[in-house]
């Protein structure tokens, strides 16, 4: 899409009482990049999100994102009295609603449009946030653990998944993760969040489909864990 | 350690550990079942307490007895008449108390301001028993349909008021923000999320106050009125027609059940999406 604009982070802090999360962090995303965010637990990555949302107005500093912003949150979030298919177009127009279905299809969905939320396997359910999140072609994707509480055989269905979309629709995708192979496998960029400031930003080497035994990307991955202080024995 | 599962309903311990035994998928018939049947135990041993005279027919008629008297009622067009009378009261008394809970417990639990103006005043009013209200209510409505149908309003009002703003303050806060990104007006997300969302609690309440519509028109009735079942039960005791008496009891108890029974035929149509424990 030729109107994307960059997300820009200038200067962003927030407390949380005496406690500092996000001290002066800046950080640009190209159009149509794909980053993972990492860092260890309370750290402040899904402030970040939330703040990139819009969903925390109280903050120092100045954010810059895209007009069309969507959110495939840790839990699926779908309201559970409304039929997937509303949820999908949850704010739309009602002309939204083939979209919609066109937008289940394509996360293998079509057959659940008319099936209540609750009825749906959580990884059923992770399709239906990510199908919610599309269809309004956001010009940024931000994505908050969604992949956490699934088994791991969905989760990879769900990371080819999501790259698949990814390059169908081209957003500028955030991944906010703790999963060192995720944010390898499915980014092109990773950074990582420490003491409320960028600590460590790096390209991905290689390509996807084969990245993951070659060199620089197990290289890549000893320096995350490092960044992230987890000690990992290499073969 | 081994487990098996074969056959009907058991779980024994063994030297090689506990056995399991599936009871197949028909046990949900069982509840129903057993309902109606300590229903039918209860009347068999009022039956049998009259006939063995552990009962006086004087203060405690048989079923028999009861019987008659319902049927000398009904023929007299009585009991219609009566029927009638209360169930209008109940109806409108009901529809009014319920439209301004919902409507007053939605304000309350939107908007701060509201509740403010609101919740304080009306809690206050709450701890007023209806019943106390009867002869005010009397006073100021004069004798006819209206302190009646006035009673019924105020007693059915609270519990849906309460459970209205209940339910819309626990709704959660995530599906909020899901509205919030996803841009919906306050419109929107008070129809497509906060009142589905409060919609099990708002059931809560109307469930609650339909049971109270009935005690409260039976208490309006008895104080003052010339129709209605709470006027019959009065009259009835004034003539020390106790057969009667139980009629109205029965009857009553009957309207309650019916009423129930109404209420979950509308709820299991309004929560269709829910598939939450359903007792075991």
């Amino acid at each position: 899409m030729s109107d994307q604009r960059a997300v820009v982070v200038d200067g962003v802090s927030k407390d949380f009482g005496a406690h500092r999360v996000l001290d002066d962090l800046s950080l640009r995303l190209e159009p149509g990049s794909f980053t993972a965010l990492l860092g260890a637990s309370g750290s402040g990555k899904s402030t970040l999100l939330r703040i990139l949302a819009g969903l925390d107005e109280e903050f120092e500093g100045r954010v810059v994102v895209p007009p069309r912003v969507s959110v495939a949150f840790q839990e699926p979030r779908l309201l559970p009295w409304a039929s997937v298919l509303d949820n999908v177009v949850l704010g739309l127009d009602k002309r939204a609603r083939p979209l919609g279905a066109q937008t289940l299809a394509e996360v293998g969905l079509a057959e659940k449009s008319g099936a209540w939320p609750l009825t749906l396997s959580g990884g059923q359910a992770q399709r239906a946030s990510l199908a919610r999140a599309l269809v309004r072609e956001p010009e940024l994707l931000l994505l908050d653990e969604p992949f956490g509480a699934l088994d791991a055989l969905t989760r990879r269905s769900m990371h080819q998944l999501t790259l698949d979309l990814w390059r169908a629709h081209a957003p500028t995708v955030l991944l906010v993760t703790h999963d060192v192979e995720e944010a390898l496998r499915l980014a092109d960029r990773v950074v990582v969040l420490q003491g409320g400031v960028i600590g460590f930003d790096a390209e991905v080497p290689e390509d996807r489909g084969l990245r993951m035994e070659k060199p620089a990307v197990l290289h890549l991955r000893r320096e995350l864990y490092g960044a992230l202080g987890v000690d990992v024995v290499t073969a | 350690m081994s487990v098996v599962s074969v056959g009907a309903a058991a779980t024994s311990a063994t030297e090689n550990g506990v056995v399991r035994h599936g009871r197949g998928s028909n046990r949900r018939r069982r509840g129903p079942r057993l309902r109606y049947l300590s229903l039918v135990a209860l009347l068999v041993l009022w039956f049998v307490a009259d006939k063995a005279d552990w009962i006086s027919a004087d203060t405690f008629p048989g079923p028999g007895a009861v019987w008659h008297a319902a049927v000398d009622l009904a023929q007299s067009g009585k009991l219609a008449d009566a029927l009638q009378v209360s169930l209008t009261r109940v109806v409108i008394g009901g529809l009014i108390g319920v439209v301004l809970g919902v409507v007053l417990g939605l304000l309350s639990g939107f908007s701060h301001l509201a509740e403010s103006v609101l919740d304080t005043p009306l809690q206050a009013l709450r701890a007023v028993p209806f019943t106390a209200l009867v002869p005010i209510f009397i006073l100021w409505l004069g004798i006819g349909e209206a302190p009646k149908i006035a009673i019924v309003a105020f007693a059915v009002f609270f519990p849906v008021y309460i459970n209205t703003y209940a339910g819309i303050r626990s709704v959660d806060v995530k599906y909020a923000e899901v509205a919030q990104v996803y841009g919906l007006s306050r419109v929107a997300v008070a129809r497509r999320v906060l009142l589905p969302g409060a919609l099990p609690g708002i059931l809560v309440g109307i469930r609650y106050a339909l049971a109270l519509s009935w005690i409260s028109v039976i208490v309006a009735e008895q104080l003052n009125a010339s129709s209605g079942i709470g006027f019959l039960l009065v009259n009835a005791r004034q003539f020390l027609q106790v057969d009667v008496m139980f009629v109205c009891l029965v009857l009553y108890a009957l309207l309650g059940v019916v009423t129930d029974l109404v209420y979950r035929l509308v709820e299991r149509r309004l929560l269709v999406w829910r598939r939450g424990f359903d007792g075991a």
